[in-house]
C-alpha cells in the first residue's frame, strides 16, 4: 500500500526543523539505526514510536512501551489518532504528522514594504536626525554658537543612532540572516524624533491651555515611545509574534513607569516627575485665560488644608527624632556658630 | 609594653574624636589663615585681661551637647555662671539639640580646672539666642547681671560708649579657654532684635561665653562672627540676658518639653518680622517696562546686578533683596527670613521661541519638593495664570509646613510675565517660617506690586541697567 505521511520535527517555538517525507507504513521512529525516523534525543528509546493503521483505517502514533512515553497537550497514552494540527512530544522531541490532504492556511497578505530596505530608508532617517538635531541645537542656542557646536551635536546624535542600528543589525543577522540595517536606522531616527517633538508638544499644548498636567508628567509618554520604537525594532529583527510582543512591551513600560513614579513619589511627594509648569512660551502660544488675584490667593488658602496633612503625627515623631540623629552630628560643627551669612 | 600603646592609641583616637567637629568647622571656614595676623595685631594680652581672667576663670565653663547613644560629642560652647546662683547663661544655638531633641542628647559642662557635671536646660530665647541652664554648682558671684524676678521694672545696665575695651572669654575650637580684647563699636540694626558689635576675636565655641567691660561688668553673650569678615564679631547685649534671668529661677522645675515654646517664640517673632516688612507699602523699582516692589530697610538689603555686554543676544538685569538675619533653631533648620528676586531678561537677537527657552530655563528649577527633610513637609503647590493690574504672570505658589512647629510655614512664589515676547519679567519672593495669614499676605502685597507702565513699551536701551548700584 502506498502512503504519503508528513512527520516535521518542531522547535519548541513550533518552528519546522526537519520535514520526513515517508511512503510507506508502518513508520518505525527511535533511536536505534534500524528506524525509518532516527531521533537523536537521548530521552527517547531506541524503538519509541511507531505510526501506523489501526483496524478502523484511521492513521495513528503508539508507544512501543518506552519509558518516557508519548504525550499530546500534557497528557501521557499508548496511543494517538493522528491529527495534522497537534503536536506529539517523545522525550524533548516534538512531532506533527501531516497527510497529502491537510488542508493548510490561507494565505498572508505581505505587509512588509521590500522597497523600503537599505540606502533609502537610512538616507532618510540621517535626514530626519540631522534635520531634528539642528532644530533642537538652534532652539537652545542662547549665546549664538559656533559652528562647531552644531556639528558635535550632530555627530553625537548621529554616532548614538548609528551604533544603536548596527547593534540592532547585528541582532537581526543573529536571528533572522538579515542585518537590514537601513530600516533600523530609520525606526530610531523616528523614534528619536518623535521624543523631542513630544517634549515639546507636550509643553505647548500645557502652557497653552494651562494643562499642568502635561508638564507634570513628563517621562511616561516618553517611556511608551521608546517601547513603540522597540516594538519595530523587535519586528524588524524578525519576532513573528507581534500579539505576545506588544503585551510583553506594555507590561515592561508600565513596570519602567511605576517604578519612576514610586521613586518620584518617594522623593518629593509627587507623583509627577516636575514640580510646576516651568516652560514658557510667546504669547501668541496662549489659548487659556487669566485668573484673577483674588482667585488665586483662595487657592493658596486652599492649600492649608494638603500642608498641615502633609506634617507628621506627634505620634511618630519620637521615631523621627531618633533616625535624625546622625545628621544633627554631622553638623554639629556649623552649629558652634550660627551666623554664616554673607553678601556680594 | 602593651598596654601603654593601648593607651597612647586610644589617646590619640579620642583627640581625634574630639577634634573631628571643630577641624570640620575649621575646614568650612577660608578665612583661618588670616587668623593668626589678626591675633598678633591685637597687642600683647594687657594686665587688665590677666586679671580679669584670674578672677573670672572659676565661673567660666564649657558646654557640651552630647549623643545618649555612644556618649559622643555633638556640640561644644561657653557659658558663665550667674552672680552666686547656679544658674549658668549660654547660646541657644549651644543647647538646641538638648531643647529639640532631648531623647537623643543630654548636656554636660567641664570648668577651667577640668571637673565635669549634668546640665539641666531651664529656659530658652530663640530670638536672642540665650539659654540658661542649671548646675550642681554655685557660682563666685564674679559675672552679675542686675536682674528683679516677675514682670516688674528692672534695674538699669551700665550704657557703654564706642570704642571702650571690651573682653570676650570662651573655648574657641575646644582648645582651651581664653581670653581676647577688642572694642565696643556700637549697635547693628541688621537684625529683628539688637546685637552689639564687637571687633575682636570671636570664634566656634565661643559661643556663650560672657563679655565683659574692664571693671568687670556683663557687657553681652559671644554669638557670632562674620566669616567673610575679620573681626566683626556680634554679642547678644546683656538686656536680654536679663529679662530671661526675670523669668528663671533657681529651684524651678524645667519645662519638659521646649518645642512648643521655641514654636510660641518663633509665632511672635514673625508676627512683628511681618508687620516691620509691611508697615508701609513696598517700594517700587523700575525693570524695563515693568515695575516691581521691593523693601529695602535695616533688616533687608537689596542688590543689584546687570549683565548687558553688547556680544550677548540678550540682557539681564535683576534685584536681590535678602534679610540679613535668621533666627537659628536647629543646624539644619533657619528661620524667620525673607529674600526677594526680580529678574528682567530683554531680547536682542534671538528668535522668540528661543527666547522663550531662555526664559524657561530661567522660570524652572527654582522650587523643589522634598519628602526627605525631618523639618519641613513635602511642598504643596498651585499654579496658574494670573491677570491683575496691567500684567498676566504665570505664577507659582508652594508652601510647605514644619513638622516640629505648629503653624509655622515656608512660601515661595515664582511669577512670570507672559505679555511679552521680546522681554520677560520674573520675580521670586521666599520665605520662612511664618504663620499662614502672614505668609499670603506677603504674597498678595508682593503681587499686587508687579506691573506694568504702559505707555513705556519701548524703553530707552540704559533701562536695561537701571537696577545696576
Amino acid at each position: 500500500m502506498n502512503h504519503l505521511v508528513f512527520v516535521e520535527q518542531l522547535t519548541p517555538d513550533g518552528e519546522v526543523i526537519h520535514r520526513h517525507k515517508l511512503t510507506q507504513l508502518p513508520i518505525r521512529i527511535g533511536r536505534a539505526y534500524d528506524n525509518d525516523i532516527i531521533l537523536d534525543d537521548p530521552h527517547t528509546a531506541a524503538h519509541h514510536a511507531r505510526i501506523e493503521h489501526n483496524q478502523l483505517d484511521e492513521l495513528i502514533i503508539s508507544d512501543l512501551d518506552s519509558f518516557n512515553g508519548i504525550t499530546r497537550a500534557n497528557s501521557r497514552q499508548g496511543f494517538f489518532v493522528v491529527d495534522g494540527d497537534a503536536i506529539y512530544r517523545l522525550g524533548h522531541t516534538r512531532l506533527r504528522i501531516r497527510t497529502p490532504d491537510y488542508q493548510v492556511a490561507a494565505e498572508q497578505t505581505d505587509f512588509t514594504n521590500h522597497r523600503w530596505e537599505g540606502v533609502l530608508p537610512a538616507l532618510a532617517g540621517l535626514v530626519l536626525l540631522v534635520t531634528m538635531g539642528l532644530l533642537t541645537t538652534w532652539l537652545s542656542d542662547l549665546n549664538q554658537g559656533t559652528l562647531s557646536k552644531y556639528l558635535l551635536e550632530l555627530v553625537s546624535v548621529v554616532g548614538f543612532a548609528l551604533g544603536w542600528s548596527g547593534f540592532w543589525a547585528v541582532f537581526s543577522k543573529l536571528f533572522n540572516g538579515q542585518a537590514r540595517f537601513g530600516r533600523h536606522l530609520f525606526i530610531v531616527s523616528l523614534g528619536l524624533t518623535g521624543l523631542e517633538l513630544w517634549d515639546y508638544l507636550s509643553s505647548m499644548l500645557a502652557y497653552a491651555f494651562s494643562w499642568e498636567t502635561l508638564a507634570h508628567f513628563t517621562v511616561h509618554p516618553l517611556i511608551f515611545i521608546s517601547a513603540t520604537t522597540l516594538y519595530f525594532h523587535m519586528r524588524t529583527a524578525g519576532n513573528k509574534r507581534p500579539g505576545r510582543l506588544k503585551l510583553y512591551l506594555l507590561a515592561l513600560a508600565l513596570v519602567g513607569s511605576g517604578i519612576s513614579m514610586t521613586k518620584q513619589y518617594q522623593a518629593t511627594n509627587h507623583l509627577g516627575d516636575a514640580l510646576y509648569l516651568s516652560q514658557l512660551y510667546p504669547p501668541a502660544l496662549r489659548i487659556s485665560s487669566d485668573i484673577s488675584l483674588g482667585e488665586f490667593m483662595a487657592d493658596i488658602n486652599a492649600l492649608q488644608t494638603q500642608v498641615d496633612g502633609n506634617r507628621k503625627d506627634t505620634t511618630d515623631k519620637d521615631e523621627t527624632v531618633t533616625t535624625s540623629s546622625s545628621v544633627a552630628t554631622s553638623s554639629a560643627g556649623a552649629s558652634i556658630d550660627a551666623n554664616s551669612s554673607s553678601q556680594p | 609594653m602593651n598596654i601603654p600603646h593601648r593607651l597612647l592609641a586610644c589617646a590619640l583616637s579620642l583627640v581625634g574624636c574630639i577634634s573631628f567637629p571643630v577641624l570640620a568647622q575649621l575646614s568650612a571656614n577660608p578665612p583661618i589663615d588670616s587668623a593668626p595676623t589678626a591675633a598678633s595685631a591685637v597687642s600683647q594680652p594687657s594686665s587688665t585681661a590677666q586679671q580679669l581672667y584670674a578672677s573670672a576663670q572659676q565661673d567660666l565653663l564649657q558646654l557640651r551637647v552630647l549623643l545618649k547613644n555612644g556618649n559622643s560629642q555633638s556640640s561644644v560652647g561657653s557659658g558663665f555662671l550667674i552672680g552666686t546662683s547656679n544658674l549658668v547663661v549660654t547660646n541657644f544655638h549651644v543647647v538646641s539639640q538638648i531643647a529639640l531633641e532631648p531623647d537623643t542628647y543630654f548636656g554636660e559642662y567641664k570648668d577651667t580646672q577640668g571637673k565635669s557635671g549634668a546640665i539641666e536646660l531651664l529656659a530658652v530665647d530663640v530670638l536672642h539666642d540665650l539659654a540658661i541652664v542649671r548646675i550642681a554648682r554655685q557660682g563666685t558671684g564674679f559675672f552679675t547681671v542686675p536682674h528683679t524676678l516677675g514682670d516688674a521694672q528692672q534695674p538699669a545696665l551700665e550704657s557703654l560708649s564706642q570704642g571702650e575695651k571690651l573682653y570676650s572669654l570662651g573655648n574657641p575650637l575646644d582648645l582651651g579657654f581664653t581670653i581676647s580684647e577688642g572694642t565696643y563699636n556700637g549697635i547693628s540694626a541688621r537684625g529683628f532684635s539688637d546685637q552689639l558689635m564687637f571687633t575682636g576675636p570671636v570664634n566656634p565655641g565661643m559661643s556663650g561665653g560672657p563679655n565683659v567691660t574692664a571693671d568687670g561688668q556683663v557687657a553681652g553673650v559671644n554669638v557670632a562672627h562674620r566669616r567673610d569678615g575679620e573681626l566683626v564679631s556680634f554679642l547678644v547685649p546683656a538686656i536680654y540676658v536679663q529679662q530671661l534671668l526675670a523669668r528663671v529661677s533657681s529651684d524651678m522645675t524645667p519645662p519638659t518639653d521646649f518645642k512648643p515654646i521655641i514654636g510660641e517664640q518663633l509665632l511672635q517673632h514673625q508676627a512683628v518680622m511681618v508687620d516691620t516688612l509691611l508697615d508701609k507699602p513696598f517700594s517700587i523699582k523700575q525693570l524695563g517696562p515693568y515695575a516691581v516692589p521691593v523693601r529695602e530697610s535695616d533688616q533687608v538689603r537689596c542688590w543689584g546686578n546687570s549683565d548687558s555686554s553688547s556680544k550677548k543676544a540678550y540682557t539681564v538685569a535683576s534685584i536681590n533683596c535678602s534679610m540679613e538675619a535668621a533666627i537659628f533653631v536647629s543646624g539644619d533648620l533657619q528661620t524667620g527670613h525673607v529674600t526677594m528676586r526680580h529678574q528682567y531678561a530683554r531680547n536682542r537677537k534671538l528668535n522668540s521661541l528661543q527666547f522663550a527657552q531662555l526664559t524657561s530655563k530661567m522660570f524652572g528649577s527654582q522650587v523643589y519638593s522634598t519628602a526627605k527633610s525631618d523639618t519641613i513637609t513635602p511642598a504643596a503647590c498651585t499654579e496658574s495664570f494670573v491677570a491683575h493690574n496691567a500684567i498676566s504672570l504665570r505664577a507659582l505658589v508652594c508652601a510647605e509646613a514644619y513638622h516640629k512647629f505648629k503653624d509655622l510655614y515656608d512660601f515661595t512664589l515664582i511669577t512670570a510675565s507672559t505679555d511679552d515676547s521680546q522681554m520677560s519679567l520674573q520675580s521670586m519672593i521666599n520665605i520662612q517660617g511664618v504663620s499662614y495669614a502672614n505668609g499670603t499676605r506677603l504674597i498678595e502685597q508682593f503681587l499686587q506690586g508687579i506691573d506694568r507702565r504702559t505707555g513705556q513699551d519701548k524703553p530707552a536701551a540704559s533701562n536695561d541697567g537701571e537696577a545696576a548700584q
